[in-house]
């Protein structure tokens, strides 16, 4: 949802370290990131401040998970190995056997970008596969 | 004659044979009389005494150390040991400055170490960066190696985000904070 960029960030974590002069702060271990109907779960996270306010969030995680609602308060859930999450402009990438799911629809790619501002979702193939794979459930009898 | 004696004094006799077995036994077993240890008061005696303290510590190139005030300040020689009430301990690291306060607090030479006592607060302000506080319930400060750590649960604050996790280490010369169990945390995201 749009309106979940304007919620704060809340973490969750076994550890963190906080190196002030780098401007990081690493999260480790059974990392939980909320904001409002936002979740992402990962092994590993790492938040860059910028003008000592959280700027982006990256990280890793076997695989790294995440959900969000969609303005249809559909849920969306994806999963990858790595993510980036710009918080400014609301842009969230998966990169790494990325999958992106919501309701009839999954798309698997090397790499996905999702929008939240504008609810856009773009995807990339990588190097290796090159392809990318788009699932649209046809309409059932029910939804006509 | 000596029948008399013994006819006349004859209860002495079992009184004399009581106060020789208590008195062995307060030297066997005092604790059944429930006999206080006698303290050695010079041990708990304090040396020398301050009010209103201010205290400064240089190191080897001139620079400061540390400052330390408080409201009493009662040294003990058998253990070296310094009491601290109110102590107000000031640091100056790498363009940082670090003011810890507390209800109380102890001080321990070689090395030197402060460990502080009820409603810690840390303020750490720096030309680069905001300002952080750190609030917990104890504390220690080893100014030599510059390390800061506790056990207990710690809040640290500063205008965009706010961490809370159970134990601290810190190596505040370096400006790194290790949080080592129980994270959590809220950041504010600026407006687009």
């Amino acid at each position: 949802r749009e309106n979940d960029l304007a919620q704060p960030i809340e973490v969750q974590a076994d550890k963190s370290e906080f190196d002030e002069v780098a401007g990081t702060q690493t999260l480790t271990g059974n990392v939980e990131i909320t904001q409002g109907s936002m979740r992402i779960t990962a092994d590993h996270i790492a938040i860059l401040l910028k003008n000592n306010a959280l700027s982006t969030i990256t990280g890793n995680g076997s695989p790294i998970r995440f959900e969000q609602e969609n303005e249809a308060g559909e849920l969306m859930s994806g999963q990858a190995e790595r993510i980036s999450y710009d918080a400014l402009a609301g842009v969230l990438t998966l990169e790494g056997s990325a999958t992106l799911s919501q309701p009839k629809q999954e798309l698997v790619s090397e790499r996905i970008t999702f929008n939240a501002r504008t609810q856009k979702v773009s995807a990339e193939g990588g190097p290796k596969s090159g392809r990318v794979s788009i699932q649209i459930q046809p309409p059932t009898s029910a939804d006509e | 004659m000596f029948s008399t004696l013994l006819s006349r004094y004859w209860l002495l006799i079992p009184i004399l044979i009581l106060v020789v077995v208590v008195v062995d036994l307060i030297e066997e077993a005092p604790e059944i009389f429930n006999v206080e240890e006698t303290i050695n008061m010079r041990e708990t005696r304090s040396d020398y005494y301050m009010a209103d303290f201010r205290s400064r510590k240089y190191d080897k190139q001139g620079q400061i150390e540390y400052t330390i005030r408080g409201e009493t300040l009662a040294h003990y020689p058998d253990n070296d040991r310094s009491e601290i009430t109110a102590p107000r301990v000031e640091l100056n690291r790498e363009g940082a400055q670090w003011q810890i306060q507390s209800d109380s607090g102890t001080f321990d030479t070689s090395p030197d170490l402060f460990t502080l006592h009820g409603d810690v607060i840390v303020k750490r302000s720096a030309a680069d960066y905001d300002p952080i506080t750190i609030r917990t319930s104890t504390l220690t400060v080893a100014t030599e190696s510059n390390e800061v750590s506790t056990d207990a649960v710690i809040e640290i604050s500063a205008p965009a985000w706010r961490l809370q996790a159970t134990g601290l280490k810190s190596a505040i010369d370096q400006g790194k904070l290790s949080l080592l169990s129980e994270v959590t945390g809220r950041y504010e995201v600026p407006g687009p």
